[in-house]
């Protein structure tokens, strides 16, 4: 059998599935590349790196910053590996064996972890390899022991939630989780370039790493292959209340909460910089009420036939869209109103977008759908640009 | 007044060939009307068009007397749909999708909850009624899909292979079901590729074939033709060699 064939056609379907969109694919590849190459630039402003002595301090920041974001790109990896209810039919019925079918499966995980490396740290080395020779070498092989680590560390951490909370909701968790660390390593990147570590820190993460991480590694892998094998009891639910729609308890039993909760972080930071307050006034207004209106009519996207064949279909589905609309618009709006009172044509301009919002629901195709959302978005933010500065 | 009534329609995806072509079918009220073809062939076509899902090119369809393009709220109130999958919540319970489909089907609590209920007992999903159904086999959500169509007990009954993942007992539930609402009245179409299951069942057979009705036998006609078996062979016999002779499924 050929293992790359094998590992590289699961990490196509890992991708496709991921980012459904050739172009898309290709936007985000570049956009990663332009943010190694920002990156790169701003630690050689930030800290020079000398030829004559190890820049300890970039290497031991780069090295925090590769372990921390890997470890979000492998979790984000994993949770959509155990969210795949195939995935221990996969390990159970494969002629090449669990452990290898495991291995396979585990290719996009690696390929997630090694983009933090290969968009920061490969283009560092590069730019700093005249000019820092042994900056460049350590930052690499540091890089590649970070994302050992990284890798391990998110295969402990799904092992941990799926056994606790069952493989689909530890997936929820897990991806939610990794989403905040990743978060938190762009937030920290320039606090980290500028630590210092000193040197017998890093040579102790260098020598430590070749006898610790092998052994550990292989522990992880086993448990997290039990905690795919194993089987989960039924869930189950109280009687109905009979009568009214269950759109409520589907909204509170998909991962909208964790999801929203991962942007809150984000926007508490922006608005602490009142120049980001425009912008982040139309995210929340466009952005969050689709967010919102995404979770709860997913069960009705996924299968839209429901709605269209049921007699009170568009009644209910016109309902769902002005209450949770409405539910959702408001906070958004209350915001916009402390931020900017008085500035009447940006406020104007940020309630149409967000009564907008819930009518794009009405076009079934996803296509047209979310460029009708990005083009409310797009408006959103070009009247923040003219109107929305104090 | 007819159950199910199809004048003319024929249907094609975007600039494809013709899926459908001018297709004129009668289900009456109080019988079983079997729809029998190839894979492709258009059944799974012809029953969307009927449910008012895909609108048809040509011709009218109608659904216990109503047109399904004028009125479709009205004839989809008086339609059962079973489709090919199912289409139910995963993340809802058994009773927690028959009161969902009863909110949308207009089904008023005090009627939704003993219907459901009753239901549940005789498919034998009621023990595991308060269990998401993303936990339940193929089989068991046949079962509630079947519930969820009859919940509303509508007059016409579209039936996409309904017997695909039953069980033993809940074939025989399902024929006996089936046979007691055609002989209340009921209209049912639908399609199945076993043929003595259709044998036992329907009282007329369609034998639809690239989008046409090439033949529509009573269940007298069919028994003297020695079955569904030879009836299907009859008719698309050249298609089945070959499909077998180029691996075609």
């Amino acid at each position: 059998m050929n293992w790359a064939l094998a590992a590289g056609w699961e990490a196509r379907h890992a991708l496709r599935q991921f980012v459904p969109w050739r172009w898309t694919r290709w936007l985000l590849a570049l956009l990663g590349l332009a943010l190694g190459v920002g990156l790169s630039v701003f630690v050689l402003f930030l800290a020079p790196p000398s030829p004559r002595r190890l820049e300890v301090g970039v290497v031991g920041g780069f090295v925090g910053f590769n372990l921390l974001l890997a470890t979000g790109a492998a979790g984000v990896a994993l949770s959509r590996l155990m969210g795949r209810p195939q995935g221990p039919w996969l390990l159970a019925l494969s002629p090449v064996g669990a452990r290898d079918a495991l291995r396979i499966a585990l290719t996009p995980t690696l390929l997630a972890a090694l983009c933090p490396l290969t968009c920061a740290g490969l283009p560092f080395a590069l730019l700093a390899s005249r000019a820092a020779p042994w900056v460049a070498v350590s930052m690499l092989v540091a890089g590649a022991c970070a994302l050992g680590w990284a890798l391990c560390a998110s295969v402990l951490l799904a092992t941990f939630l799926g056994r606790r909370l069952g493989k689909e909701r530890g997936a929820r968790a897990l991806g939610v989780l990794s989403g905040w660390l990743a978060f938190v390593a762009m937030m920290a990147f320039g606090a980290l370039v500028r630590m210092e570590l000193g040197t017998p820190a890093l040579v102790l993460f260098l020598v430590l790493t070749p006898p610790l991480l092998p052994p550990l590694w292989e522990r992880a892998l086993l448990g997290f292959m039990e905690m795919l094998r194993g089987t989960e009891t039924l869930r189950r639910a109280p009687e109905p209340r009979w009568g009214r729609g269950g759109w409520g308890r589907l909204a509170r039993r998909s991962p909208w909460a964790p999801a929203l909760l991962a942007l809150v972080p984000a926007t508490v930071v922006g608005f602490g910089r009142p120049e980001l307050h425009g912008t982040l006034c139309a995210l929340l207004v466009v952005a969050g009420v689709t967010a919102v209106l995404d979770r709860v009519l997913a069960p009705e996207l996924a299968l839209p036939d429901r709605l269209r064949l049921a007699p009170r279909g568009s009644l209910l589905r016109a309902r769902l869209l002005s209450s949770w609309g409405v539910a959702a618009l408001a906070p958004a709006l209350v915001v916009c109103v402390a931020v900017g009172w008085g500035r009447w044509y940006w406020l104007a301009a940020m309630t149409g977008a967000g009564v907008l919002v819930p009518f794009t629901y009405l076009i079934l195709n996803r296509g047209p759908r979310m460029a009708g959302q990005l083009g409310l978005l797009v408006m959103a933010l070009t009247a923040s640009l003219l109107w929305g500065r104090g | 007044m007819p159950g199910v009534e199809l004048s003319g329609v024929s249907f094609r995806h975007g600039r494809g060939p013709a899926v459908l072509d001018q297709v004129s079918l009668e289900a009456r009220p109080g019988e079983v009307l079997g729809l029998l073809g190839a894979n492709g062939a258009g059944k799974t076509t012809l029953f969307r068009v009927v449910a008012g899902l895909l609108k048809p090119r040509t011709g009218q369809v109608r659904v216990a007397g109503v047109d399904v393009a004028t009125n479709p709220g009205e004839a989809s109130r008086r339609l059962g749909f079973v489709p090919d999958e199912p289409l139910l919540y995963p993340r809802l319970s058994a009773l927690e999708n028959l009161n969902q489909f009863g909110v949308l089907w207009g089904v008023p609590a005090a009627q939704a909850r003993p219907r459901a209920e009753a239901l549940l007992r005789e498919t034998g999903l009621w023990e595991e009624r308060d269990a998401w159904v993303e936990g339940y086999s193929r089989g068991m959500r046949q079962k509630l899909s079947l519930c969820c169509a009859l919940l509303h007990r509508p007059a016409v009954l579209v039936l996409d292979e309904p017997f695909n993942g039953l069980d033993l007992g809940a074939s025989l539930w399902l024929r006996a079901l089936l046979r007691a609402r055609a002989e209340a009245g009921d209209c049912i179409l639908l399609s199945h590729h076993q043929p003595e299951v259709l044998d036992a069942l329907v009282d007329r057979l369609a034998v639809l074939r690239r989008g046409r009705v090439m033949d529509l036998v009573d269940r007298v006609e069919v028994a003297r033709q020695g079955g569904t078996a030879r009836l299907y062979q009859r008719v698309c016999g050249d298609e089945t060699r070959r499909a077998v002779r180029e691996g075609v499924p």
